[in-house]
């Protein structure tokens, strides 16, 4: 190749691949700007050294050295050239060479051009497309999705996984060249370019809860979505059909149980209402005898009338607090800030207004907070303490405590007496609903208000446990998630 | 004399009620009436003196909330304070009551005593000696 110096100077020092120019003892004549700068030399050590010995013999690579002294005698030429080498200036480089033989003008001494390219960047994203399209691959053949590679003009079925067979049946020869709606798929493509241009636009297109007919004519349900792959349209199709069936089924029966709850609050406060009005009529009546008839009647019939009396107050008792289990069962839990403390010292303070002569001395935790529903958590401390100082009341030096401690990281509040107590064996039935272990001639009651309690703690996510010993008092314990 | 109309389907509710109302107040009246409909009959009549309802609210046919709004929309009985006395404890109810133009409302207790209580205060309220 004949070229004109000046103007091949230009060129050879502006152009960005780095360029050599050598003789054909493969010395350098000239290297150009970018040789030097991509390679931190300088014109000096580069210029008129061997290509081989340039840079600490970095380029003394013995089949690059075959090829470049091929060149000129055999008039051959380097056609790219892939090296992989650590080079000391620069790391582990992948560079591409290319070189031919020139002839100088007015100059008969052959030269070799030797042009040289780094691509260590583009071979590193060549071989990370390699991968990802590896993975792809791997993805597309194991997925359990159905996936559909569409052309882009009509939405013609390019491929598919193997996926499609088993979740619809189609075989290649069934689904190849055809469209969605071919393969059962109710999805309108009529309009494929319109699809396309929407995809463009949104990145994705999202299609639930599809009606889609498999080959054996099996009607299921599928969300589909569909992505650009460049060239093609993806289409995956996952099976929703037993999703459908549980969330159907779920909405049933969700709305049965709100169907029966209601129905059951209803036939609550029904028969409270129905047992009440009778009970009020024996009550009211036997109050009455008790009052104005009560010189007409001996002690026997007093006593009786007393009985009678005493009944309908227990019965009352026992449909107001099956009233208030249902209650408590059913209430919404409205938490707020609630101090607890506070609301001890009130129940306190009511039980000595309604008992001045009982002496029990009472400890209450200051400041005690916790996240509740205040009328819920009134409830139980109101059971809780009554319960307390109903099992003091006979016991001399009676003492009842209310506070919390520390357990396995928790704050766990407790309500302590050094009453009746219990048998510890018998726990688990406390908190039963009228499972009582005293008698009604020990200490009255309708066993309901540990079950209430533990209603009411349960709904705030926490635990109740109780421990005593006959004689000596209990402790009731609770948590609040 | 006071004038006080009982409205309920129950006549046991009636008899407990007009005993409290009289053991409370020996200067009290009783009219009873087994349900709405002959209650605002009594209502309406020309003769009717009645200063106080104590009102039911759960009743066949016309309920008692039926009956308290019909008493506010006549514009002759309107003024009659209503106590609601009922045997419901839902909270839903007393709100309903008190929508509906109840000037108090209290629980049916289970012993004469505890009626008698509960009516003290509301009769010195509304039949003032």
């Amino acid at each position: 190749m004949l070229i004109k110096e000046d103007y091949f100077k230009n060129i050879f020092n502006t152009v960005r691949n780095s360029i050599l120019i050598l003789d054909e003892n493969l010395r350098v004549l000239l290297a150009n700007r970018s040789f030097l700068t991509t390679f931190k030399v300088d014109s000096r050590e580069t210029v008129g050294s061997l290509l081989y010995d340039l840079g600490n013999k970095q380029w003394n690579i013995p089949n690059l050295r075959v090829l470049l002294e091929d060149v000129l005698p055999k008039n051959t030429t380097v056609d790219n050239f892939e090296i992989e080498h650590d080079f000391e200036s620069i790391g582990h480089k992948t560079m591409l060479l290319n070189a031919c033989k020139i002839i100088e003008e007015n100059n008969n001494h052959p030269i070799i051009l030797l042009a040289i390219e780094d691509i260590t960047e583009h071979k590193r994203l060549e071989d990370l497309v390699i991968e990802s399209e590896k993975r792809y691959r791997r993805v597309f053949e194991t997925a359990s999705d159905a996936i559909l590679l569409l052309e882009k003009r009509e939405g013609h079925i390019v491929q598919a996984n193997p996926a499609v067979e088993k979740l619809l049946g189609y075989f290649e020869n069934d689904y190849k060249g055809k469209k969605l709606q071919d393969i059962g798929v109710s999805i309108d493509t009529s309009d494929f370019p319109a699809i396309m241009q929407n995809l463009n636009k949104e990145g994705a297109i999202y299609y639930n809860d599809i009606s889609v007919e498999t080959k054996s004519g099996q009607q299921i349900y599928a969300d589909i979505y569909m992505v650009d792959r460049a060239e093609l349209a993806q289409c995956n199709i996952r099976d929703t059909t037993k999703r459908k069936m549980t969330d159907e089924s779920l909405r049933d029966s969700t709305a049965k149980l709100h169907t029966v709850n209601k129905e059951l609050e209803s036939f609550i406060y029904s028969a409270a209402h129905d047992l009440r009005t009778p009970l009020r009529a024996i009550s009211g009546f036997t109050d009455i005898l008790l009052k104005r008839y009560t010189g007409q009647l001996d002690e026997k019939g007093k006593d009786y009338l007393q009985k009678i009396w005493k009944g309908t107050e227990r019965m009352s008792s026992v449909i107001e607090d099956l009233l208030h289990l249902s209650d408590v069962s059913r209430q919404d839990v409205q938490r707020r800030w609630v101090n607890l403390s506070e609301v001890a010292l009130s129940i306190v303070g009511r039980l000595r207004e309604a008992a001045p002569g009982r002496k029990v001395d009472v400890t209450i935790q200051q400041n005690l907070e916790a996240q509740a529903d205040p009328g819920l958590l009134e409830i139980s401390l109101s059971n809780l303490i009554g319960n307390a100082w109903k099992f003091t009341s006979k016991t001399r030096d009676a003492c009842i405590e209310f506070g919390t401690i520390e357990k396995d990281g928790k704050l766990v509040y407790f309500v302590k007496d050094n009453g009746a107590g219990f048998e510890q064996q018998y726990v688990d039935r406390m908190f039963q609903p009228f499972h009582r272990l005293h008698t009604a001639s020990e200490f009255d009651g309708t066993g309901i208000g540990l079950a209430i309690v533990e209603r009411i703690i349960q709904r705030h996510g926490g635990k109740i446990w109780a421990e005593g010993e006959v004689g000596k008092g209990a402790t009731i314990s609770f948590t609040l998630a | 004399m006071h004038t006080v109309l009982i409205i309920d389907d129950e006549p046991d509710d009636i008899e407990l009620a007009t005993i409290a109302l009289n053991e409370s107040r020996p200067d009290i009246d009783v009219k009873s009436a087994l349900g709405g409909i002959p209650a605002l009959a009594l209502l309406r009549s020309r003769g009717n003196k009645s200063e106080l309802i104590l009102l039911d609210l759960k009743m066949p046919g016309m309920n008692g909330i039926e009956v308290l709004r019909a008493i506010r929309a006549d514009d002759r009985v309107k003024e009659i304070p209503v106590v609601v006395v009922t045997s419901s404890s839902l909270k839903s109810d007393r709100v309903k009551a008190i929508a509906a133009g109840a000037n108090e409302y209290i629980q049916k207790p289970m012993s004469l005593d505890q009626f008698i209580q509960d009516l003290k205060p509301i009769l010195h309220r509304w039949l003032p000696n």
